[in-house]
């Protein structure tokens, strides 16, 4: 595959316009908003012309992001990414790597998550035939294996022929947008602050894609906050998101 | 004659218009209630637009437009492409466009209303696109719904809840309902209207003078 062509498998993959079910998802995002850990916004309204200048929140959802990005993504997810990756002509090996980010992953939440945006990831794949997709899938469906998605995203991009490094940008980006997405839709920011925080973000994601990904067994996943507040999540009152 | 204009303190730069945002489900009173806030703004000498949001027709547009109430060039319809919510939350560019360019060819507008395709109890509108915004529910949709909190109720800045003339025909415990929407709103501002005959819309002109037209005499 050229590096074009590559680049442009990329781009499809990472629009939030690619079904894969990641707009439920908040990654605790919800609950630290609820309760009040992403800074608060004044309950007077400002006068007019005051667009856009009420309290603005996007130092927070920026330092979230990045939280999420770093000890999450970087550390583990792209772990078992760049693994499945490599393993993507082989079965046993990606369903060892599933087995450990079902085992590795501690919050029933985050693991619940992992495995239907994967699951809803592969199922858009098998519907449009990519190579790999269906037989991945008669293992979930049969319970053998979970289908966590840096799993799913290392086989699928693979065996559609994108490039090692593209398909971490892939997953890197549209893990940025997912999370900023979701700000907006709680009210959190405005679509241009949201758009400065993915901008903000970038030199960082570049700087964590220099390094090489670490080897499964190396992987580790520390956000205790986000955690929590998504193991909380279910007992809260009001839930737009799945997590 | 030139010497008294001259000691007049001179008029400051108009500061441009204030939006407002009205949204709420189908069919709660969301251009009933432009209709009757549009004579009573400008019975007050406010400088009016509104742009509509409709689903898939310009009926609200032009019912606005048709009314006789307003210039009808100072009515735009803005397309959503299905995406009501959108269109005033992750993507309100349109919206933000179509409100300069009325704002460039009406000079001295002080209000811009926003009326939202009708959407569901989530949609909630931007702050980058409003100064301001109206959630609009109606006793007929069930006295649930200020109950239910969802994100509109919540976190509008006045919740109106329409069509209180229809309680008695749609089983509605009015008392319970004004109780249990004071309680979601927890002390921010909620006012009920029967739009089809103008009861209460006064408060509701007031609220907005109150909030974004301030600076106005
Ligand atoms: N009885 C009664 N009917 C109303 C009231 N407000 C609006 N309506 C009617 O409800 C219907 C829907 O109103 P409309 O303004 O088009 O709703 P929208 O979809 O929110 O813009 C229309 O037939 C209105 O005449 C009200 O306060 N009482
Ligand atoms: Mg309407």
């Amino acid at each position: 595959m050229s590096p074009l062509g590559s680049s442009l498998l990329a781009l499809q993959q990472a629009d939030s316009f690619f079904p894969g079910g990641a707009v439920a998802w908040s990654w605790g995002l919800e609950t630290l908003v609820a309760d009040a850990h992403l800074g608060t916004s004044p309950i007077t309204t400002i006068g007019r012309r005051q667009r856009g200048l009420r309290h603005d929140r996007s130092e927070e959802v920026r330092a979230f992001v990045e939280g999420q990005l770093r000890h999450r993504w970087n550390s583990f997810d792209r772990a078992f990414l760049d693994a499945a990756w490599q393993a993507a002509d082989d079965l046993q090996s990606l369903m060892l790597l599933d087995a450990q980010v079902e085992a590795l992953t501690l919050a029933e939440e985050l693991r619940q998550g992992s495995r239907r945006v994967g699951q809803s990831l592969l199922g858009v794949h098998v519907a449009l035939g990519t190579p790999g997709a269906a037989p991945y899938q008669q293992n979930i469906l049969a319970g053998t294996t979970s289908g966590h998605l840096p799993v799913v995203q290392g086989l699928i991009w693979q065996k559609l022929g994108m490039h090692r490094d593209h398909c971490q940008l892939a997953a890197a980006h549209g893990l940025c947008t997912g999370l900023v997405s979701a700000a907006v839709r709680l009210g959190v920011m405005g679509h241009v602050d949201a758009q400065r925080v993915l901008t903000d973000i970038q030199p960082l994601l570049l700087e964590l894609l220099d390094e090489a990904p670490c080897a499964p067994d190396d992987a580790s996943g520390f956000t205790p906050m986000a955690e929590i507040a998504v193991m909380r999540h279910e007992t809260q009152n009001l839930r737009l998101f799945a997590n | 004659m030139s010497t008294a204009l001259n000691a007049l303190p001179l008029p400051q730069a108009h500061p441009g218009a204030a939006r407002v945002g009205i949204g709420g489900p189908v069919g709660s009173g969301k251009t009933r209630l432009l209709e009757q806030l549009i004579p009573r703004f400008i019975a007050r000498g406010i400088e009016l637009a509104i742009i509509t949001n409709d689903l898939a027709t310009r009926e609200d547009a032009e019912r606005v437009q048709r009314s006789g109430l307003i210039d009808p060039q100072r009515v735009i319809p803005v397309e959503t492409g299905a995406c009501p919510h959108t269109a005033i939350r992750e993507d309100p560019t349109l919206n933000l466009q179509m409100a300069d360019a009325l704002e460039a060819r009406f000079k001295n507008l002080d209000l811009i209303l926003i009326e939202s395709g009708g959407d569901n109890l989530a949609s909630t509108f931007s702050l980058d696109l409003v100064d301001y915004w109206i959630f609009v529910i109606d006793v007929a949709g069930g006295d649930d719904i200020p109950r239910k909190r969802g994100p509109g109720v919540l976190s509008c800045d006045l919740l109106v809840v329409n069509k209180y003339d229809l309680a008695p025909y749609v089983g509605v415990d009015l008392p319970r309902m004004r109780r249990e929407s004071a309680q979601a709103r927890d002390g921010r501002p909620v006012l009920f209207t029967n739009c089809a005959t103008g009861d209460g819309v006064d408060a509701v002109v007031d609220a907005i003078s109150r909030a974004v037209l301030f600076d106005q005499p």
